[in-house]
């Protein structure tokens, strides 16, 4: 009451007009509010603690860190394919590899005799250097030095080791 | 049973009877809070969504409440905290000027069904709320709450001098505003 009499004895010397205004309450509630207030206040305690106690990692499951892993995820998976994704020389060989060869062919090639006329009509003057494992450039030399008698064993020589390749592809 | 502010503390300490000493906590100051609310944001679906908000706060500290003050004083503090922060972030949201925001006030303290056809007491409103913020909250906790101005001071943790400018300040500029001197 001391206390009132201060405040009301401070403000009558400030503002008298105040002073002599009815305090009240001015805003209104609704006459139960602080009745049903308690429960509500003890609903959102509740439902707070239990946010506190969720698991550590469960603001993953937020939508938006949700939404936010699923791009990176598909970002990674983008990344790493577009990093080893194969080169267009390595598509071509890999469709070559793949690609049948047609059934006609494979069967004139194998009613085919090995005979050298048949080889060398299918091999031509690369692959024929290739499979004597000889150069061009070392064949042109060698014949550039040798006779003719030289250049006829030579070719001797060669059509024996062609003849010699097929056998072993016969083999095979 | 009216339980003393040790007593509700001692009780909310022990497990078994937290949620008992917390309603009881709630019951004894929920109006005197929801009040001091009030009276800074002028809307009760503000008032409500705050008084709720500083009550989750309460159960999450009061462990950690050291008895230096008085359990009223903090609560007091941790009400007027909230409010004045949420005045703060309508303002920065939706980039309002401190007018529009007491003018959006003003119409809601006009409107209210409490105060519609006392025109003094809408009066007496619009110039609580048209002082500054903590210049409204000092008043009003010396007008409407009667409270000295030690505790004032433990609130605001401000000088007991400079609370007492303040009130003086506060209370005449609502007097001008009351006489139309203002």
């Amino acid at each position: 009451m001391e206390e009132f009499d201060d405040i009301s004895k401070e403000l009558d010397g400030i503002a008298p007009m105040l002073n002599r205004l009815p305090k009240n309450l001015s805003f209104k509630v609704e006459d139960n509010y602080f009745d049903e207030l308690p429960t509500r206040v003890m609903e959102r305690v509740h439902a707070a603690n239990r946010r506190s106690i969720s698991p550590s990692w469960a603001w993953l499951l937020q939508p938006r860190w949700a939404a936010a892993m699923g791009v990176a995820m598909v970002a990674i998976v983008f990344g790493t394919w577009f990093m080893f994704r194969p080169s267009a020389q390595e598509r071509q060989f890999a469709e070559f590899v793949q690609k049948p060869l047609p059934k006609a062919e494979v069967q004139k090639l194998l009613e085919e005799p090995a005979t050298k006329e048949n080889i060398l009509e299918h091999i031509d003057s690369d692959e024929m250097a290739e499979a004597v494992r000889v150069h061009k450039k070392d064949v042109k030399k060698d014949l550039h030095l040798k006779k003719q008698a030289d250049i006829q064993a030579l070719r001797e020589q060669i059509l024996n080791e062609l003849e010699d390749s097929a056998s072993i592809m016969d083999e095979l | 049973m009216s339980l003393s502010d040790d007593e509700i503390l001692a009780r909310f300490k022990e497990k078994d009877s937290q949620n008992y000493a917390f309603n009881l906590l709630v019951r004894k100051y929920q109006q005197k809070l929801y009040w001091v609310i009030r009276r800074l944001v002028v809307d009760h679906d503000d008032a409500n969504d705050l008084i709720q908000n500083v009550w989750v706060k309460v159960w999450q500290n009061l462990d950690s409440f050291k008895a230096e003050s008085q359990l009223y004083t903090w609560l007091y503090r941790i009400s007027a905290n909230e409010a004045l922060t949420f005045l703060n972030k309508k303002k920065k949201r939706f980039l309002l000027k401190l007018e529009d925001v007491d003018k959006e006030l003003s119409e809601k303290a006009e409107h209210d069904p409490g105060l519609s056809g006392d025109q003094i007491q809408i009066k007496l409103q619009k110039a609580i709320i048209s002082l500054p913020e903590k210049q409204r909250l000092v008043f009003q906790m010396r007008y409407y709450d009667e409270m000295p101005y030690e505790e004032m001071s433990q609130v605001l943790k401000t000088s007991v001098g400079a609370l007492k400018a303040s009130y003086h300040h506060a209370a005449k500029k609502i007097e001008n505003y009351l006489t139309g001197t203002d």
